[in-house]
């Protein structure tokens, strides 16, 4: 019964992934302004994308965080897709367009737990992720925020950048939030 | 315009955006987001926010641009500077154009996504006010300890998905228990329809776009 059900997404699922993604919303919300700040003593230097690579690895923890809460096949996709579409309809700074990177970043994690075969959600599994939601990303943003255009130094330090931050957030932060879930045994895996 | 058709326009122009370096294209969005402000009679709020948000990116990536990119490419720092602002009125387009209730409808009649997925949504944003006094209560509660949360911290995240593995229980079984079926066939108060002058309208402005995108314009 488990194995014919498992990918099957149900109203829980929906309502639980929703709420995680505004409650994460409420929490950062502060961070915005601290993000704000940050931007605005590098942007006179130049050095601003370091600021947005610095905290990219919040906006893209729903993914891995979906990920271990539903450990189905497509949920990193759909779980940061939907906390895009939270962050839309609540008035971020983007609109709409967050769809798009939403999908390039639920997608960037998607593919780390596609190496492990969805079978293992622990460490080894989120740092993967990690990885793949860095290349994935960064990719885009080569062309979106220009990157390419920068010389080849400024490349390199803003890729370490931003894998520190999504390690930090999507994988370091979201494991200890999981292995605390897991001890109070509040997941229902199977 | 029928909502489902408008976000497929948005999306893409957007996505096409991303990949081009054309500075009047931006420009022409930017526009385009002003002009249906304008007819939809905005708050005078709405134009300074929309003005103000994007100023600190769009200066910051023409800075990086101006100062580190290879032959200090002047004409695409313009274009990434505008391109932050054209992202932010693709925004504006849409959401003075429709409402969120509108656009979940029509994406559940017109573009056929799962019943489930519409209402899960529509059924955990009413709680947006609930989520804010209970991160609040989190976090008075733990100094009440002696603890501070701070953002990086996983306890106020733990206790934050606790709550809503609790009420997403809850309100999945209240919504079952009023007769929602997972994904099963629904008769509609409001029907939305698709009306036959919305294809031409998206394929003129797509059109006129792919004009400005193309041509040789700086």
């Amino acid at each position: 019964m488990h194995e014919r059900k498992k990918n099957a997404w149900h109203l829980r699922d929906v309502i639980l992934l929703t709420l995680t993604a505004i409650f994460t919303g409420v929490i950062y919300f502060g961070v915005v302004f601290l993000y704000n700040g940050l931007t605005a003593v590098l942007t006179p230097l130049g050095l601003a994308p370091f600021g947005n690579d610095l905290i990219l690895g919040l906006w893209t923890m729903a993914a891995p965080l979906a990920a271990c809460l539903l450990q189905k096949v497509g949920s990193a996709t759909i779980g940061e897709m939907l906390a895009s579409a939270v962050e839309a309809i609540l008035g971020g700074q983007w609109g709409i367009s967050t769809l798009i990177s939403g999908f390039v970043q639920g997608f960037g994690s998607e593919l780390g737990f596609t190496f492990t075969a969805y079978k293992r959600y622990d460490m080894f599994s989120l740092t993967i992720s990690a990885v793949t939601t860095t290349i994935v990303t960064f990719t885009w943003d080569l062309f979106r925020e220009g990157y390419a255009a920068y010389h080849g130094w400024m490349i390199i330090a803003l890729f370490l950048t931003r894998l520190l931050s999504i390690w930090l957030f999507g994988a370091l932060l979201v494991h200890a939030v999981v292995s605390l879930l897991e001890r109070s045994h509040m997941l229902r895996t199977e | 315009m029928n909502s489902t058709v408008l976000l497929i326009v948005v999306l893409l122009c957007g996505i096409e955006v991303s990949f081009t370096r054309v500075i009047s294209a931006n420009v022409l969005l930017v526009l385009v987001g002003l002009v249906i402000m304008l007819f939809r009679q905005a708050n005078w709020r709405s134009y300074v926010r929309l003005f103000l948000l994007p100023l600190l990116p769009a200066l910051g990536v023409w800075f990086s641009m101006t100062y580190f990119s290879v032959g200090h490419d002047i004409h695409f720092a313009w274009v990434l500077a505008t391109r932050i602002y054209a992202y932010s009125f693709l925004g504006a387009i849409f959401t003075f154009s429709t409402t969120i209730s509108q656009t979940l409808a029509s994406l559940e009649q017109n573009a056929h996504i799962p019943t489930t997925f519409v209402y899960g949504m529509l059924a955990a944003l009413n709680f947006v006010p609930k989520i804010r006094s209970e991160v609040q209560t989190i976090k008075v509660s733990a100094q009440m300890r002696g603890i501070t949360l701070h953002f990086w911290s996983p306890q106020l995240l733990f206790k934050s998905i606790l709550a809503a593995l609790k009420w997403s229980e809850n309100l999945a079984e209240a919504m079952t228990s009023h007769g929602f079926a997972e994904n099963k066939p629904r008769t509609h108060y409001s029907v939305i329809k698709i009306s036959w002058w919305n294809y031409p309208v998206a394929i003129i402005a797509l059109a006129i776009f792919q004009m400005f995108l193309f041509a040789g314009l700086p």
